[in-house]
């Protein structure tokens, strides 16, 4: 039943973007599993059409927001406003209180402001002027990064790529995708068509059953020997923290519930394995990210246990 | 496969280091044998050639029997064990694939590094030996904690070596000794050469080339001169005219008088010989306990002496006899006899005519021609010391030579000896000296034991060797008792003060004039016999020496061999329990997981068909490859998976799920 809902939304998305299946994929797994995503690429590759498109699909609030270097935490989150009439101050809601958020070029905005979304993703509420105001739910963010701009750009620290679940890369549509994006209507054309297929409450309903599905020992035996053996291979500057563990496990899980099943395998776990850990992961010699194939090609190391 | 290999060259290693003080012992063959097993083990490291299969490992093991057996037939000894024990060890190694033929490996590696004391007990075969535990314990290291490091392992070793020292030394010095060896059991292949109860003229030669120590001695106090050092060890009383024989108690039994002479103590350490004659200086007046001086004067211990033994002696050394001035009688020895006249004191015993007869009578009518020349040299004087002076002349005036190239015996040896060839060695002399003595009526026996001393000036220590082996002449005086006559001494006085390799039987304690190599051979022979002394030679009678002197009597020493005992016992029950625990325990930890091992079946039955999961490979992505490979299996094949993720990833599954599963997997064959 939930494999047919997933791949409708799937084919849903992929309608507006195209050629990007495995992207979508990766997007609703990370959005099932309550994470947050990060996708790094170039402009124009339909980063915005598609935190728009999952947002329409699945009939949620969307809120986009472009970065800047003079952007303040208070443009993010609201500012107290006086009001002449009441003679009091009233807290006026900024961005922040959507449920699909999209940070475009996050990496533009000065690290105080940064912090302030991340702050906000981590704890899912806003405290402003000794006052806290939970965000709703679900609340999703999508931060976009280029990775070849680096004038004027604040590079996000390990400690806050850590907050982000995935971190995906869209690319270049294939050719065949790319004639149907020249000859069709625009993504807003498109878009519009779109109908809503979830609701909130759907939405809600599926993340907690991405919460119960099981996870054996002998799959956490598989994951604990992959953390071990980040944590101990000459490859690697750090190994995985407990935090990038759940990650890994949330994720595999909701992978493993868009399929169709109410427990996880080691295959679930490979599957999402290098998007969720390759921007936790610095090589130990060139000190830059490592490239995925050559993570997969590391990780093949780790027996999976019987 | 690098721990594995790590592991093996540890082991082998170990096996090396431990059989090496064997290999001049054992046959040629087995050395080989030896080499090629170990070496294949080795190159098949590098090679990756197989292991012999079973046949030819049972092939090996019966031919090395056979071999075993064609070498030693029925001489089934030390040697033949060793031997056997070298075999084995040798295509042990074949059969190490897990952690218990392992173990059993290291264990007989320690068993082979205490045979080494078969083949010596020198200091430096248990300087080895150490050295070989070492060895071996850090290729125990290495097979319980592989993948160890070589500094690691070595680090823990010598750890644990260093933990077991005390333990050791306490065990040694106080676990109880018997007096006589445990079980019986004695080593035939010490103690072969020495004196024998009979002497004939030419049989010392052997003795004569060989170099090996006969005993050491080490004095307390004053040390007599070296031209005194006659070491006593058999008296021959009798004679028939070929041999010269040991009697029993037929002696005067003399009181001893105060002669102006000089005691000496001294302390023996003597090599095993097999009988039970114990050297002393002339003339021993006290032994140890376990000894006793017979009327012979010899000291002679209770049994034959097959362990290395130490003894103490006191020794008496007359200064000078009566009147005697005569070249080539030795003062200095002697029986402190009395000079009264022997039937004062013994009435009843035989006098002394009767008894040179005694000595001679089993000569019957041998040697005529020496009978004749001892009449016609000295039949006319009745002065004994005249007589020996006549005797000595004639070998000096004759031009007697000292060789010991001497022709083969003849029914007359002594006449042949005297009248044809004219050269001998102090068996010759001796034996001619003491049949014409007898013959002329003076009673005559010969001595048989060692001349000289080397002396160790690093250890203060006299070295006597086999070669320096002598027989001399012991004449009956009225006036002095038993005199020592050497006549060897008449006819080559060079022998004084030198001993036959050449050494010097001086008391020097300077080294300067020592070369290099002379050093370093006294240096380590002072070492050995202190090592010697201290501990291959604390048996029964030095640990009890040892608990005395720390106060413990003997009612305690038993009760401290007792509660030793007693604690080894609970030592080993408490092992033992605490082993079956241990072993119960890693029962249940290493009792495989079923679904495991179905699991691990099942990819092995696909792996013969080609079809090999990649251990990185989630089950489905393997069930899935196989589908693709093998369209035919797919359905077998998704079960089977099917039931292993049930069992291994899903929250409940069925109790049947397991059966299914094996029956499943079953069935795929």
């Amino acid at each position: 039943m939930m494999i047919k809902k997933y791949e409708e939304i799937v084919n849903h998305i992929s309608s507006v973007v195209l050629g990007k299946e495995d992207q979508v994929r990766l997007a609703l797994t990370c959005f099932f599993a309550r994470g947050h995503l990060l996708i790094e690429d170039f402009p124009g590759i339909g980063k915005t059409t598609l935190a728009k498109v999952l947002a329409k699909c699945m009939g949620l609030k969307f809120q986009r927001m472009q970065f800047t270097a003079d952007l303040l935490p208070g443009d993010i989150l609201g500012m107290s406003v006086f009001d002449q009439n009441t003679g009091n101050f009233r807290f006026h809601a900024g961005p922040i209180f959507t449920q699909v958020f999209l940070a475009d070029e996050i990496n533009r905005a000065t690290p105080k402001s940064q912090s302030a979304l991340l702050e906000a993703m981590e704890e899912e509420q806003v405290t402003f002027e000794g006052e806290t105001r939970p965000l709703e739910t679900p609340f999703f963010v999508i931060a976009t990064q280029n990775p070849l701009e680096q004038a004027g750009t604040f590079l996000l620290p390990e400690s806050q790529m850590d907050r982000f679940l995935m971190r995906i890369e869209l690319g270049y549509p294939d050719r065949k995708a790319e004639k149907k994006i020249l000859k069709g209507e625009g993504a807003d054309r498109a878009l519009a068509k779109i109908a809503c297929c979830m609701g909130q409450g759907e939405v809600i309903s599926i993340q907690d059953q991405v919460d119960r599905v099981h996870c054996s020992d002998t799959f956490l035996n598989y994951l604990q020997d992959l953390l071990d053996f980040t944590r101990s291979s000459p490859d690697f500057q750090i190994g995985l923290s407990p935090r990038a563990g759940m990650a890994l496990a949330r994720a595999a899980k909701a992978w493993a519930f868009l399929h169709g099943k109410d427990y996880s395998l080691p295959e679930d776990l490979q599957h999402i394995l290098p998007w969720v850990a390759g921007h936790r992961l610095r090589h130990r010699q060139d000190l830059m990210g490592i490239p995925r194939d050559r993570l997969m090609e590391i990780f093949s190391r780790v027996p999976v246990p019987i | 496969m690098k721990k594995e290999s790590a592991r093996t060259v540890s082991i082998i290693g170990a096996l090396v280091v431990a059989i090496a003080p064997h290999t001049p012992g054992l046959p040629l063959w087995i050395n080989v044998w030896c080499i090629v097993m170990w070496g294949y083990m080795l190159v098949r490291l590098k090679t990756g050639w197989p292991l012999p299969a079973t046949y030819i490992r049972y092939g090996l093991t019966f031919a090395g029997i056979f071999g075993l057996l064609l070498t030693y037939s029925v001489r089934i000894g030390a040697d033949a064990f060793l031997g056997l024990l070298a075999l084995m060890a040798a295509i042990k190694p074949f059969e190490m694939a897990t952690h218990r033929h392992q173990m059993i490996t290291v264990l007989l590696t320690y068993f082979i590094i205490i045979t080494s004391l078969f083949r010596s007990e020198s200091m430096f075969i248990v300087l080895y030996m150490f050295f070989s535990v070492l060895v071996t314990t850090m290729a125990l290291v290495q097979v319980n904690a592989p993948g160890n490091l070589f500094r690691e392992s070595f680090k823990l070793a010598a750890r644990i070596f260093i933990q077991a020292f005390p333990l050791m030394v306490l065990l040694f010095l106080l676990f109880p000794r018997f007096p006589g060896s445990l079980f019986g059991i004695e080593d035939k292949t010490m103690g072969r050469t020495g004196f024998s109860d009979h002497l004939s003229l030419g049989g010392l030669v052997s003795l004569v080339r060989d170099q090996t120590p006969a005993f050491r001695v080490e004095f307390k106090g004053a040390s007599p001169l070296a031209d005194k050092l006659y070491w006593r060890g058999i008296v021959f009383q009798k004679f028939d005219g070929k041999t010269w024989t040991t009697q029993d108690q037929l002696a005067f039994n003399l009181s001893p008088l105060s002669f102006p002479g000089k005691y000496y103590n001294y302390t023996i350490l003597l090599e095993p010989h097999n009988s039970p004659w114990l050297m002393a200086l002339d003339l021993p007046i006290k032994g140890p306990s376990w000894a006793g001086i017979t009327g012979e004067q010899v000291l002679k211990s209770r049994r034959p002496v097959k362990k290395r033994v130490r003894y103490m002696v006191s020794s008496f050394a007359r200064d000078f006899f009566d009147e005697i001035s005569l070249p080539g009688v030795a003062a200095g020895g002697g029986f402190p006899g009395g000079p009264s006249s022997v039937s004062d004191h013994m009435p009843g015993l035989i006098s002394p005519e009767e008894m040179a007869a005694a000595i001679i009578s089993t000569a019957g009518n041998k040697n005529p021609r020496a009978r004749a020349l001892a009449e016609t040299l000295a039949g006319k004087t009745a002065s004994v010391f005249e007589k020996i002076h006549l005797l000595l002349s004639y070998f000096k005036e004759n031009e007697f030579v000292y060789s010991l190239d001497t022709p083969r015996t003849t029914r007359h040896p002594i006449d042949t000896f005297l009248f044809e060839s004219k050269k001998g060695y102090c068996e010759h002399y001796a034996s001619a000296l003491g049949f014409m003595m007898n013959v002329l009526g003076v009673p005559a026996r010969v001595v048989g034991g060692y001349l000289g001393g080397e002396y160790n000036p690093y250890s203060n220590y006299l070295t006597v060797r086999q070669s320096y082996a002598h027989v001399w002449v012991e004449i009956f005086d009225q006036k002095n008792g038993w005199v020592r006559v050497d006549p060897t001494m008449a006819v080559a006085p060079e022998r004084i003060g030198i001993n036959p390799d050449g050494s010097l039987a001086s008391f020097s304690t300077s080294t300067t004039a020592l070369s290099f190599s002379r050093k370093i051979k006294f240096a380590l022979d002072a070492v050995n016999l202190r090592w010697k002394s201290w501990f291959t030679g604390y048996s029964y009678f030095e640990q009890k020496a040892f608990l005395e002197k720390l106060g413990l009597s003997e009612k305690w020493r038993g009760f401290v061999g007792i509660s030793m005992v007693l604690a080894m016992l609970l030592l080993g029950i408490l092992t033992g329990v605490a082993g079956f625990l241990f072993w119960l325990f890693q029962l249940k930890k290493d009792r495989p997981d079923p679904v495991e091992q179905a699991y691990l079946m099942f990819c092995c039955n696909l792996g013969k068909l080609g079809l090999r999961k990649r251990p990185d490979q989630g089950p489905m992505d393997f069930a899935r490859d196989c589908g693709n490979k093998r369209p035919d299996l797919r359905e077998k094949i998704m079960m089977i998976t099917d039931h292993y993720v049930q069992l291994r990833f899903q929250k409940d599954c069925p109790e049947t799920t397991l059966e299914d599963f094996k029956t499943c997997i079953k069935n795929l064959k």
